[in-house]
């Protein structure tokens, strides 16, 4: 244990900054919630939020089963799964940079060739990681409370994010064990925490809301997910029901199994391995590899991001199969409730669609973001690529524009992949899928074409203007302005203005009778310009190598 | 490339500049490289060779002056000009995820001018690399390897290698020399940069000095030598009327350094006077070297102790 009090001071200075930014996030959207949902509903209207929260399976999907119409309530059901979320990729990011991260980087090495123990870059960086959560929690804690939400509740909130993120780290350490570079240590723990998040998505989707509307006991599958235990506390939970800490319980169990296998792993691994072992591979590499047209290099660029695409392709399959099994079952749901039904085929006919069309548009919703999240991956990889073997792809025959051509080009392959794999999973799988419901799914997925396109040309800007603050801003652009979205509403009139600066704001309602595709239209343009403007400045910008 | 003109050389700079901001990192660069040489490129950390190299790659843009390579613009025709050429980095970083032989093939390949598939075999004999590796699993000699390999199973017209060899052995050492010989004798020009000095003495038709963004001393190495002075040492009396400058005198030993030009005037000179033990020391690479980095002392100390040997060295150290 030699020198862990030093590892753990150097690896807490090296992560300040990143911790304010996680503060702001997460205790700030907690705080912009209660405070938005204080100042702009009454009673009444949380009740009615709420009864359309609970009638309305998409809804659940997204956000969760309402537990009481108090205020602390409906901010909680409104944001815990997002915040949840965050936590966890705050912590499996925290893992993977500390851990797999170091040791791809060499630090790894040079650190444990000082006077350090065997296990004290394990023990610093759980220390770390704790002390990091406390924060993050703590300071939620603290706005929950400051902004008069009840003491009991405000801890439950704050133990459920800080079991949420210590089991995230667990998974992001056991991920950087089995995985032998920090991007598949990255891929898999998010793969792990998004699963969380549909599970528990699908439990309350598919829980029993009460006669009055203003609660929903969730479906098992919640019982299965972190972020579902934390829901399942209901911290703010009105009469009948309260809040109960015992869920959380399932936070201690996971943490000491988790740890046994982190524990058991770096016992038995020597530095730098990993558990999927280093086969002998080719000794000769295919002509594909150096198929450059009109000097693109399309052979090399599609083998680096092979990988990843089919990991987003499977992403999108398997959320298209959930759709499909998941919304027959809804459907039962509602046969046995008629009085739920006719509400909710009086929402329907307001929003356009019936359920079963808003659920796979509520889904298609997430999964539009994820393709961005591929396709502006591709594109920023190129940074990475520039930088560490720009050396050698620039004194070949390639284009600069091709360059940048051939990760658009995957890029949009893996934006637009995803959702076809998400479209036909879902078309194949719906049990009585005729072709009006086909042509649906199509059109629903079609929609999010306008946003890959624009978070194809941010990547492509960011990696032409700012190469050196690429890859968070792009994440930031991405993932804020998703949020913005799902927020705004939450928050007031007064952040309207932000909500119109997103682009999911002008993503068009395929489920309306005369759809609006104006703002798709706009958002194709804008992508175009900034397309041109990145092509020009990659082409004319000095090399970063 | 037999029907290039001979005349014009394969790069000539005139005048290049380059800065990062407030760095002047090349500043009036000028630089020749004849066809068919191999042409050494010399220069302390931080002098400028790589950013150099990179502009006659069109990676950076010079901020002035003129580069032409192969005849062509560097910034303007680089994806022409890297049809021609191969090039090995100072720091080469391989794609993780693929193998050392696929490495290889992908950047020959990009290349576009692969040699026979023979030659690729030989090579990866010859270097010693298992190809079946992941790049990522390499040590740096290795990635190093890989880098050169592919290097030399192109068919290029001009080589460009930045300190190719940092981090072989001596016995690939030896390999890389014999790769270099090989495809000079094949009609290739070379621009070898280069901290080993030995490596350069030998491989090295002519050699370009380069300080602080600007080439200080250009030529063959016999030009450059001509410019120093030789190192004269014996015992006897202290010269008179001779033109020996530097002159250290310690009891009858005698050290100093004479012109070029006035080594025989100066040998009659000892001859008629009874000088024993007279030893003559070309300047080496090394001192050309060391005296373009500017540290005249350190100039002096090496040839004194080329010169004197160990002992006297001691005594001048502990002063």
């Amino acid at each position: 244990m030699t020198g862990t009090g030093l590892l753990l001071a150097a690896a807490l200075r090296r992560d300040r900054l990143t911790v304010v930014l996680w503060v702001l996030a997460i205790a700030g959207l907690w705080a912009a919630g209660v405070g938005g949902v204080g100042a702009a509903l009454d009673e009444s209207a949380r009740r009615g939020l709420v009864a359309l929260l609970a009638a309305q399976p998409a809804l659940l999907l997204v956000r969760g089963a309402p537990a009481g119409v108090g205020l602390g309530a409906v901010v909680f059901v409104s944001t815990f799964a997002f915040l949840a979320m965050m936590t966890a990729f705050m912590m499996t990011f925290f893992a993977v940079r500390h851990a797999r991260g170091d040791e791809d980087a060499g630090r790894a090495e040079l650190v444990r060739g000082t006077a350090v123990g065997r296990w004290a870059p394990l023990v610093s960086t759980l220390l770390a990681g704790a002390i990091e959560l406390l924060v993050v929690s703590g300071a939620t804690f603290a706005a929950s409370v400051a902004l008069g939400l009840p003491a009991a509740g405000s801890l439950l909130l704050a133990a459920a994010l800080a079991g949420v993120g210590v089991t995230a780290m667990l998974v992001g350490l056991i991920a950087g064990q089995v995985f032998p570079t920090s991007r598949a240590a990255n891929g898999a723990a998010s793969v792990v925490v998004g699963a969380w998040f549909f599970v528990r998505g699908i439990g309350d989707a598919l829980g029993e809301p009460s006669a009055d509307l203003t609660r929903v006991v969730s479906a098992w599958p919640s019982w299965a997910s972190p972020i579902g235990w934390g829901t399942l506390a209901h911290p703010f939970a009105d009469e009948p029901w309260s809040p109960d800490g015992t869920p959380l319980l399932l936070f201690v169990a996971a943490a000491v199994v988790l740890g046994a296998i982190v524990v058991a792993l770096e016992a038995r691994r020597e530095l730098g391995r990993s558990l999927v072992p280093e086969r002998p591979g080719r000794a000769s590499g295919s002509a594909l590899l150096g198929w450059r047209p009109a000097g693109w290099p399309v052979g090399l660029t599609g083998r680096l991001l092979l990988g990843a695409g089919i990991a987003w392709a499977l992403v999108g399959i398997v959320l298209g199969v959930m759709a499909g099994r998941v919304v027959p079952l809804i459907a039962t749901g509602l046969d046995d409730n008629p009085a739920l039904r006719a509400f909710i085929e009086q929402l329907g006919a307001e929003g356009g669609g019936d359920t079963e069309a808003t659920f796979i548009t509520a889904l298609a919703g997430m999964l539009g973001v994820i393709a961005c999240a591929g396709a502006m991956q591709a594109v920023l990889r190129l940074r990475h690529e520039e930088q560490a073997h720009g050396e050698l792809v620039l004194a070949t025959p390639v284009q600069r524009s091709g360059w940048l051509g051939s990760h658009l080009l995957l890029g949009a392959l893996i934006g637009v992949g995803t959702l076809a794999a998400f479209t036909v999973a879902t078309g194949a799988s719906l049990a009585a899928s005729d072709a009006a419901r086909w042509g649906q799914v199509v059109a629903i997925a079609g929609t999010h074409l306008p946003l890959v396109a624009i978070y194809l040309a941010v990547a492509a800007a960011l990696v032409a203007f700012l190469p050196s603050t690429v890859t968070w801003l792009g994440w930031v652009l991405l993932i804020g302005l998703m949020l913005v979205g799902e927020f705004a509403p939450l928050l007031g009139d007064a952040w309207a203005w932000i909500e119109r600066a997103s682009p999911f704001h002008w993503v068009a309602n395929p489920l309306a009778d005369d759809p609006d595709w104006t703002g798709s239209w706009w958002l194709v343009a804008i992508a175009a310009g900034l397309l041109a403007a990145a092509v020009l400045r990659f082409r004319h910008r000095d090399a970063l190598v | 490339m037999a029907d290039t003109v001979v005349e014009t050389p394969v790069i000539r700079t005139t005048g290049l500049d380059k800065r990062f901001g407030r760095v002047r990192a090349l500043a009036g660069l000028d630089l020749v490289v004849e066809q068919g040489d191999v042409h050494g490129f010399l220069g302390p950390n931080g002098a400028g060779k790589s950013t150099a190299i990179r502009v006659l790659l069109g990676m950076l843009r010079a901020t002035g002056g003129e580069a032409r390579v192969l005849g062509m613009d560097p910034w303007r025709d680089a994806v022409a000009i890297h049809r021609r050429v191969a090039y090995v980095p100072g720091d080469v970083t391989l794609w993780p995820g693929l193998t050392g032989g696929e490495a290889i093939d992908t950047i020959t390949r990009l290349r576009g001018h692969r040699a026979p598939a023979a030659d690729r075999a030989r090579l990866i004999r010859a270097f010693d690399l298992d190809p079946r590796r992941r790049s990522k699993t390499y040590s740096k000699g290795n990635r190093q390897k890989v880098a050169l390999i592919a290097a030399f199973a192109s068919e290029a017209d001009l080589y460009i290698l930045d300190e190719p060899t940092s981090g072989l052995d001596p016995l690939m050492e030896s390999v890389f020399q014999a790769e270099v010989r090989r495809v000079a004798d094949r009609g290739a020009t070379v621009l070898l940069s280069s901290h080993i000095l030995s490596e350069v003495e030998r491989l090295c038709s002519r050699v370009s000095i380069i300080r602080d963004g600007a080439v200080v001393e250009a030529g063959t190495l016999d030009e450059l030598r001509h410019l120093q002075h030789t190192v004269i040492a014996y015992r006897g009396v202290a010269p008179v009327g001779v033109p020996i400058a530097d002159l250290v005198v310690d009891g009858d030993r005698v050290l100093g350094s004479v012109a070029a030009e006035d080594v025989p005037a100066v040998l009659r000179w000892l001859g008629e006077h009874d000088a024993r033990g007279v030893t003559l020391t070309q300047p080496s690479l090394e001192e050309l070297f060391l005296r373009h980095y500017g540290d005249a002392t350190r100039v002096d100390r090496a040839r004194a102790e080329r010169a004197i040997g160990e002992r006297r060295t001691r005594g001048r150290r502990s002063r």
